[in-house]
């Protein structure tokens, strides 16, 4: 067991928590019909932070209105249900108005996906940058380290703050420290680390 | 601030050297922590409303 980071991806291997059975079928799902990043607070629970979360931060690939109904169609096949009162067809309307949709297990809350079409340059950049997670042999897409350290110290609560100090820690050695100046620049935050 | 970066920093190496001891606990507090979500339980509204989405939608 443990956590490498070689040839472009981080390799963990360990025992799967309840949530990591989540994100696994919801990646499932996903795959089908788009790509995908993982963002936010699951990718440090994923890393090896001691912490919890209620809802996993997707963000996808721009779909076509055609292909999101397969996709919805397949998530409530597939056990899943939406937490919004939406149908299929207004879910679609929410994605394309940038707004996130929320999906569970069927007859659960939590934890649950939330799902958005990219809305800004860092999300696409997120998304275009994305980084093999291998999990056991399961590949997981994680938003880069060097956009997620930028990001949280922008956001900048303590806990924020402590995650981008966990991530600069634990990759120091493999991080491109020209990225995440550019991205501290782009986002108007000083690397305090 | 301060002392909770060494935290940080004490729990990262540990991480490093140990890796098996650390995801062990790690996962046990996630599954704890969904338990006691489901042993909480809300309604859909409930929940969008807690997050401030139920009146954009």
């Amino acid at each position: 067991m443990g956590i490498e980071v070689a040839n472009g991806e981080i390799r963990i291997s360990r025992e799967l928590s309840d949530l990591d059975r989540f994100v696994l079928d919801v990646i499932e799902l996903i795959e089908g019909y788009t790509d995908y990043v993982i963002v936010s607070g699951y990718v440090m629970i994923l890393l090896g932070r001691s912490r919890g979360t209620e809802d996993v931060d997707f963000i996808i690939g721009e779909l076509s209105k055609e292909q999101f109904m397969k996709m919805c169609r397949k998530a409530l096949e597939k056990g899943f249900e939406f937490l919004n009162p939406e149908e299929c067809n207004g879910l679609y309307e929410m994605l394309r108005e940038r707004m996130g949709i929320r999906m569970a297990r069927r007859g659960e809350i939590i934890p649950n996906a939330e799902i958005k079409f990219p809305k800004d340059y860092f999300h696409a950049e997120a998304l275009r940058r994305r980084l093999p997670v291998i999990l056991n042999k399961k590949r997981l897409y994680v938003s880069p380290i060097e956009l997620q350290i930028a990001y949280k110290l922008y956001l900048g609560s303590d806990k924020d703050i402590e995650d981008a100090y966990f991530l600069y820690e634990l990759f120091k050695e493999s991080l491109n420290r020209g990225l995440l100046n550019e991205y501290a620049q782009k986002l108007g935050v000083e690397l305090p680390f | 601030m301060a002392e909770r970066l060494a935290f940080i920093r004490l729990y990262v190496k540990r991480l490093k050297e140990n890796p098996d001891a650390v995801f062990k606990q790690q996962v046990k507090l996630v599954n704890s922590f969904l338990k006691s979500a489901r042993d909480f339980p809300l309604t859909k509204e409930e929940y969008l409303r807690l997050k401030g989405e139920l009146e954009k939608n």
